[in-house]
């Protein structure tokens, strides 16, 4: 695809979102739908402004923040780390295989009252369903990219004289590095919406919290403008990640080609 | 000079389970001299990369000894042994310098970075990738690829330098200029040689001496050798001996050929 085609297909996605935007706003103003149902995304945006300037709001934002991001760290280190080992001990592999890779056919949420009953009402079990949605995806991913390295890259580090050590730094951590960029991206997402989810049921506080509150109040406004704010920061999120990526990953070709 | 390499009885069978076990080659024994330039050419699945790794101590054989300037080869690689594959073993992530230092930065010793340098800019020269220095893999083609991988084996001064038919997978003409500067290469650092190849011109154009071995179990079955003078180039493929060693070569192995060929399929 030229640059030129994908600027012009930029172009019709914008055309697309602004459009829907436009039409909901007209939609709300006219009355077509109720105000108890949909408010105008004009209302949504100044609402989420003034959101904003609110001390209250601003500690369920930084909570939900902190609680994805432990969640996420967590869930990264664990997946690598279980990824290695499965990587290392086939026998592993072939045990825990099939349990990762059909994960998120599990109602993880299910395991919240559970959770609770173990941990507390508090930010843990929050954390913890984060955790439990993203650290299969950083797994499988830390697995897959060892899995795609090619052999003779293992024999080239052995015929150098590399260290194990060495080997896991220098060889194993860059050739897996797009995989884990992969594994990172999905593992963000879920702790994102992990959290958030987790929040809604059965927090005292949070992003998803004062969503579900908002919703109980009635107060369609805050609750529109909460979720464009948790849409917006989500999809910035992944933004932010994929220039990382595409930085780091420039110059790369597909591993192992000739 | 050292780099000689002695081979006792080399043999391996290899078992896969809910298979009966293969018996890979062997035994087999042969010697290489110091600065000798030898090459091993046979039919397809004879056991040749297999040989190869077990000669450089990446794999172990089921029985038989390898040994290096008197040295036994016990399932780790020694350190002035180098070896070049036919894959692409490049790092992806590292310019084209980065490569070549790879082994000096990280592998068998210490080596201070300001001789790493010199020695890296040594070997750009050596292999002609000067000009691409800061280049990444995935910049080079795969001719200049292999000469990376070339690079980054010679710079760890090898006294024994393995070849696992590192220009199969390049063009003919490419080929031919890989074998001219391998040449170059080989009287340079003055290390012996041990070159796996399918092709039997490669063979006889490059080799002081062709082992033939058979197909599968590999055993050798014949030893040519070239006579060729050590100042030689790729216009010896135009003395009057060439064809006839390749001719000789062919007439060893193509029974056996014809045999693989048929197991294939």
């Amino acid at each position: 695809m030229s640059a030129r085609n994908s600027l012009s297909y930029d172009g019709i996605r914008l055309l697309l979102i602004t459009s829907f935007l436009l039409l909901l706003e007209l939609a709300c103003r006219q009355g077509w739908v109720q105000s108890q149902v949909m408010v105008p995304p004009t209302v949504m945006l100044t609402t989420l402004w003034k959101l904003l300037h609110s001390d209250a709001m601003v500690a369920d934002i930084k909570i939900t923040f902190s609680e994805a991001f432990q969640a996420l760290m967590i869930a990264v280190v664990l997946g690598m780390v279980l990824g290695w080992l499965m990587h290392r001990w086939s026998r592993l592999s072939d045990i825990l295989y099939p349990v990762l890779s059909s994960w998120y056919s599990i109602p993880v949420f299910a395991l919240y009252p559970m959770l609770i009953a173990f941990m507390g009402l508090n930010q843990r079990p929050v954390i913890a369903i984060g955790v439990l949605m993203a650290f299969a995806a950083m797994a499988l991913n830390t697995l897959r990219g060892l899995q795609s390295i090619p052999v003779v890259l293992n024999k080239s580090a052995r015929i150098m004289g590399v260290s194990h050590f060495s080997f896991l730094l220098r060889v194993q951590l860059p050739a897996i590095l797009p995989s884990l960029m992969t594994g990172f991206k999905m593992a963000a997402t879920y702790a994102f919406i992990g959290v958030i989810m987790a929040e809604f049921i059965l927090s005292p506080c949070g992003m998803g919290h004062a969503i579900s509150f908002a919703y109980n109040d009635f107060d369609t406004r805050s609750m529109y403008a909460l979720m464009l704010l948790v849409i917006s920061v989500s999809a910035s999120v992944q933004w932010v990640l994929i220039q990382i990526e595409r930085r780091i990953l420039a110059h790369r070709a597909t591993l192992g080609s000739v | 000079m050292a780099g000689h390499l002695a081979v006792e009885q080399l043999s391996l069978t290899y078992s896969s389970t809910g298979q009966a076990d293969t018996h890979a080659f062997g035994p087999v024994s042969f010697s290489v001299a110091p600065g000798e330039f030898v090459s091993i050419v046979g039919p397809s699945g004879c056991g040749k990369s297999s040989l190869l790794e077990c000669v450089s101590g990446l794999m172990r054989p089921t029985s038989g000894e390898v040994s290096l300037d008197g040295n036994l080869v016990l399932n780790q690689v020694p350190p002035d042994v180098g070896m070049v594959f036919q894959q692409d073993a490049s790092f992806p992530w590292l310019t084209v310098a980065d490569n070549i230092a790879f082994g000096l930065r990280y592998g068998h010793d210490y080596v201070p970075a300001q001789k790493i340098r010199l020695r890296v800019e040594e070997a750009l020269v050596q292999v002609g990738l000067t000009e691409f220095a800061n280049h990444y893999p995935s910049q080079l083609s795969g001719g200049m690829r292999q000469r990376v991988s070339m690079a980054r084996t010679l710079v760890m001064r090898p006294q024994l330098l393995l070849l696992d038919e590192p220009f199969a997978a390049l063009d003919p003409q490419t080929r031919l200029l890989m074998g001219e500067e391998l040449l170059e290469l080989w009287r340079h650092s003055g290390a012996s040689v041990l070159l796996i190849t399918h092709s039997l011109e490669e063979a006889v154009m490059l080799s002081d001496r062709v082992l033939v071995m058979s197909a599968r179990p590999g055993l050798l079955r014949h030893e040519l050798v070239t006579g060729w003078p050590r100042d030689r180039h790729t216009e010896i493929t135009t003395h009057a001996d060439f064809s006839a060693h390749v001719n000789a070569l062919w007439a060893v192995l193509r029974d056996d050929a014809l045999a693989a060929m048929r197991m294939q399929t």
